[in-house]
């Protein structure tokens, strides 16, 4: 919804300068957002004045001024890189950096590209071209739109800046130009490994050490309980022949059971070990060993599917269909897998 | 070792036990605006720094000592124009310094208010 008052409403996009960090942040005013922070010291900061000029905001000294968050346009910032870095992004404000800073310190995961921009100057801080989005009360007003295309400057655009024109401005910047495409090939290089290795930690950090947690717990349970050992010794008699391993291979890959005998193994531990036993002094032909080991690992991995799908990101839609649908299917191929492997082991 | 600044401290944020806890001490000067006061050390300094700081200095909290290591470039002004300052107590190695840090070693823990901070080094 677009209030009609009488105050003018005009975005204002703010770009990264040099050795910035963030894509821009476009910022406007609404009914309750009137208000730009400066939170630099020293009373207001230029480009705190300049967003407040364009945008139709009030800029105020964020030190010796108390102003409601949800009162807040912006917060601009000079800041060595730990607490106003980190404070403002937190509480959903966009903030504007006049130094080069970078997400780092305590605060960092709360300092993302749609709150934060950084290295501004004054140069950086232009009317937004393209003022077509509706004004939006409340929380989708906190979270500025990513700056459309035409907004972002373009490498060209950045490059231009450089040298002037003229003939000499010309020849510098095919010179230069070979090794700027060389320069910026080796930084998105780098880059690229960098956001894999972070998204590498992440990932290890926010999936793989919880799940692991998980089956930590799981395989505790399993094993105090001895649910599964004592199905193994349940079900160990009926593994000497054939029609007795495709059994086994169903009812561990029952969807209601698989997923608690997957970790630990101890089914597999307690029949893999009598039937290994068995074979080993010849009270049972060789070619049930592989039959058997495909019998009992019918439930292997039942447990891991939801955390690997989550780990392929999966939405959790796709979780909530695809784990199932997993485990199911299980309790076709699990017996198949053994009526596979037993006409495989003719002739051994 | 002569003392070069002073500060009394006035509060602790609610979240700047977590951050000690964490090895980060943010200190400000009041006043303060409410989004920092959170996670800060708010202290009321009487006059600015005497000098820059250095590593090697000592940072005191009460009874609590802290041995500068690194300076950031920014530390000295933040100082300066906003009494703030961020110690990071025993940064694993490799840590990069950011620009208005300093990293030293030694504990902390919260300090309540009326407790004497100071910055003390050779003197210059």
């Amino acid at each position: 919804m677009s209030e009609m008052e009488t105050h003018t409403s005009r975005a204002v996009f703010v770009k990264p300068g040099p050795g910035g960090w963030g894509r821009g942040l476009l910022l406007r005013t609404d009914g309750t957002r009137t208000k730009v922070l400066s939170v630099t010291g020293g009373g207001i900061h230029p480009v705190a004045a300049r967003i407040a000029e364009l945008a139709g905001a009030e800029a105020v000294d964020g030190f010796t001024t108390t102003v409601p968050d949800d009162q807040v346009v912006a917060a601009v910032i000079n800041c060595g890189g730990t607490a106003r870095i980190g404070v403002y992004p937190r509480k959903g404000i966009p903030t504007v950096d006049v130094y080069p800073g970078a997400p780092g310190g305590p605060l960092a995961q709360f300092i993302t590209e749609d709150l934060f921009v950084s290295a501004v100057g004054v140069d950086q801080v232009a009317p937004s071209t393209t003022d077509d989005a509706p004004v939006e009360e409340g929380a989708a007003a906190q979270r500025p739109a990513v700056p459309p295309r035409e907004e972002r400057p373009s490498s060209r655009e950045v490059a231009a800046t450089v040298a002037g024109g003229g003939k000499f401005g010309q020849t510098f910047n095919s010179v230069t130009g070979v090794f700027v495409k060389f320069g910026s090939g080796v930084g998105s290089f780098v880059n690229t490994m960098l956001a894999a290795g972070r998204q590498t930690v992440d990932l290890t950090l926010k999936t793989i050490l919880p799940f692991m947690a998980y089956v930590s717990l799981l395989l505790g349970i399993v094993t105090y309980t001895g649910v599964a050992e004592w199905m193994g010794r349940v079900l160990s008699p009926i593994a000497s022949n054939p029609i007795g391993l495709v059994a086994i291979s169903f009812v561990v890959a029952l969807p209601f059971l698989s997923p608690i005998l997957g970790p630990g193994a101890a089914i597999a531990q307690v029949i893999g070990t009598l039937m290994g036993s068995q074979i080993a002094i010849g009270a049972l032909p060789v070619q049930y060993a592989l039959p058997t080991l495909f019998a009992i690992n019918g439930q292997v991995g039942c447990d891991f599917v939801p955390v690997g799908l989550a780990l392929g990101e999966a939405k959790p839609e796709t979780v909530a269909v695809g784990t199932p649908a997993v485990l199911v299917s299980r309790m076709v191929t699990a017996p198949l897998a053994v009526v596979i492997a037993w006409a495989a082991s003719f002739g051994l | 070792m002569s003392v070069y600044y002073e500060s009394t401290v006035l509060r602790a944020g609610n979240e700047a036990g977590d951050m000690v806890e964490g090895g980060v001490v943010i200190l400000y000067a009041d006043p303060i605006p409410d989004a920092l006061e959170s996670v800060s050390v708010v202290h009321g300094p009487a006059k600015g720094p005497e000098r820059e700081i250095r590593p090697g200095d000592v940072f005191s909290l009460g009874e609590q000592r802290v041995e500068l290591v690194a300076v950031g470039e920014r530390a000295h002004e933040n100082l300066c124009t906003l009494g703030h300052i961020v110690v990071y107590l025993n940064p694993d190695e490799g840590t990069s310094l950011l620009p208005g840090a300093v990293h030293g070693r030694g504990t902390v823990t919260v300090p309540a208010a009326g407790v004497r901070l100071a910055l003390s080094g050779a003197a210059s």
